[in-house]
């Protein structure tokens, strides 16, 4: 009975000590490799359940006892909780896809404005095309009449850059327009933008020369500095611009006189498509624009702004694009109005809400935004004159487009197909934790990209979120 | 100490069991502190302090003799009621003039609690 005692009175001891090991080695993660694994339903320290839940379906058990939270609005994001630092995470997420063309996911790497390093999880243009397939290393060609047996033939004598189209990468295939002769003329972009913009020029045997005029409108505490860097093409910075704050780093509304002027210029440049990013806050307004360079293209989003102070009434704008597919969105009640794009018309009937229209005519559109204060958002390339617009950029497969839409007779991806695994699909993106913003206690935060689920009414259910986090 | 050593059996275990779970309590409350997260991502340390209830409502029910020593008893009763005057005295900033009346109730609690007992 006493050896009975004893040997409870080991085990009562070994229990903490034993707890107290696996929390250290929880902790320490001598292996490496922290797993988390998650099942919809499940509680769970490291990943938390999908959000908001107004994007969301209530979770359900399928006929295999599986939990299932269908997304039905976009975006829908979720948060992981690492516990220490890790250089790398591996996400791997079990879900189901009847409806949608292509569903992204990745991690926010920048906040105000919030920026995702989105990653493919399944492209169905792409895994249902009958266009011949090759995969290597990670790559997908697809090859509407076969001609290459491989990636490498592929990049040794490539087509020209007119008939590839990209998912998720590029060709080094330089943009170089035929004809271009440089001019002395100044151009005026007469339209206000509101805060971050990235615009795309091409210089050929000329100076880069553009003259900003803004105003700070001081909405908001903090102070409205302008960095203006001009990128080349291989994305290195060749020149930069800053203007320091107007001293009122408060909200109050208060604004010096007349237009401030940013000049940005370089001169020697090698001809090419040079990219121009206006880094500053919402509290600056580009008033107008001022440029010896012909070609002037803004990048996936433009933000008209509002003409309060400046001047009446306000003029709004119009853009020139190929995009087919547009969104809109306004903040304040004087935004509401009707838009048009193409021959099609969108009415922003309220703030806070975001707004969708196709354009079904070919070739280059005029949206007009007749008062301005809307945010303007594509996937592709805005200018404010037809004459200003050119395409440097590869014909971009996304969710708006088909193959036979882009007109090419090549799509070059960085893809790999899910793997199937019984009902499910399973996708793998891997994350470099240093490019991620983590929060106070390092949370990162997730976010799904499902274009067109709302007006599809598709679907994408979700029944596992794994991790593996790397030391 | 205030027990007697004893031999039997179910004594020593439940003797075994208080200690080890009140140590337990305060390391991993501490390493929690120290590192939030680092025992509460897991399970609750609060699972230790019920640990200890029960192995002590066990020992004390189990054991036959002990030596009665006041002055740990007012020790602990003093410690403990510092402890939560603290504790309250940071929860209760809003009270204005009941805080002080509140620390002061939370101060003898322990020592109030302690007289029911033995009564």
């Amino acid at each position: 009975m006493k050896i009975l005692a004893r040997l409870i009175q080991i085990v009562l001891i070994c229990i903490p000590v034993g707890i107290m090991g696996w929390l250290l080695n929880q902790w320490f993660v001598p292996s490496g490799v922290f797993v988390v694994l998650h099942e919809v339903g499940e509680n769970s320290s490291f990943i938390d359940e999908l959000k908001p839940e107004s994007r969301l379906e209530d979770m359900t058990e399928n006929e295999n006892k599986e939990m299932t939270q269908a997304i039905v609005g976009d975006p829908a994001y979720f948060f992981i909780h690492p516990h220490r630092d890790f250089k790398k995470a591996t996400v791997e997420v079990w879900f189901q896809n009847q409806t949608l063309p292509i569903v992204e996911m990745g991690g926010l790497t920048q906040l105000n404005p919030d920026v995702y390093d989105l990653q493919p999880l399944h492209n169905r243009i792409i895994d249902e095309s009958s266009w011949d397939r090759i995969d290597e290393n990670g790559y997908v060609l697809l090859q509407k009449e076969k001609q290459y047996d491989s990636l490498q033939a592929f990049f040794q004598d490539p087509p020209s850059r007119d008939r590839v189209g990209v998912y998720k990468t590029t060709l080094d295939l330089p943009y170089r327009m035929e004809g271009y002769t440089a001019t002395q003329t100044i151009q005026t972009l007469d339209v206000s933008l509101r805060g971050q913009h990235e615009f795309k020029t091409y210089l050929k045997d000329e100076p880069l020369s553009f003259s900003l005029y803004f105003m700070d409108m001081n909405r908001d505490e903090g102070e409205d500095v302008i960095r203006a860097t001009v990128f080349n093409e291989e994305g290195l910075p060749v020149t930069e611009a800053r203007f320091a704050d107007d001293g009122n780093t408060s909200n109050d509304g208060v604004v010096d006189l007349g237009l401030k002027r940013l000049d940005l210029q370089a001169s020697s440049l090698d001809e090419g498509v040079y990219k121009v990013v206006l880094n500053t806050t919402r509290d600056i307004f580009f008033r107008k624009i001022e440029t010896t360079q012909q070609k002037v293209v803004f990048v996936n989003a433009v933000f008209v702004g509002d003409e309060v102070g400046y001047r009446e009434p306000w003029k709004g704008a119009k853009l020139y694009t190929e995009s087919k597919y547009l969104r809109f969105q306004t903040r304040h009640a004087e935004g509401v109005q009707t838009l048009t794009a193409g021959t099609s018309q969108v009415n922003i009937a309220q703030p806070y809400e975001w707004y969708g229209v196709s354009i079904r005519e070919k070739g280059l559109q005029e949206v007009s935004v007749p008062t301005g204060d809307v945010e303007v958002v594509t996937s592709g390339l805005f200018a404010f004159s037809p004459t200003q617009y050119f395409n440097p950029d590869l014909v971009a497969l996304n969710a708006y487009t088909t193959l036979d839409n882009l007109d090419v007779d090549y799509v070059l991806a960085k893809y790999t197909s899910p793997r199937q695994e019984g009902d499910w699909l399973v996708a793998t993106l891997s994350v470099p934790t240093e490019g991620l913003h983590a929060e106070e206690d390092g949370t990162w935060k997730f976010s799904f990209s499902t274009p067109f689920i709302e007006e599809l009414h598709g679907r994408l259910v979700i029944h596992q979120i794994h991790a593996w986090l790397y030391r | 100490m205030f027990w007697k050593h004893t031999s039997r059996p179910l004594e020593i275990v439940t003797r075994t069991g208080f200690h080890v779970s009140i140590v337990s309590y305060l390391v991993f409350w501490l390493a929690d502190l120290l590192q939030p997260g680092f025992v509460s991502r897991y399970f609750s340390v609060h699972a230790f302090l019920l640990a200890a209830i029960i192995f002590g409502v066990l020992w004390s029910w189990c054991m036959q003799e002990y030596v009665e020593r006041p002055w740990l008893q007012g020790v602990v009763l003093i410690a403990f009621g510092v402890f939560l005057s603290m504790i309250t005295w940071s929860l209760t900033k809003d009270l204005e003039m009941y805080r002080l009346l509140i620390v002061l109730l939370c101060f003898f609690t322990p020592w109030i609690i302690y007289r029911l007992i033995k009564t």
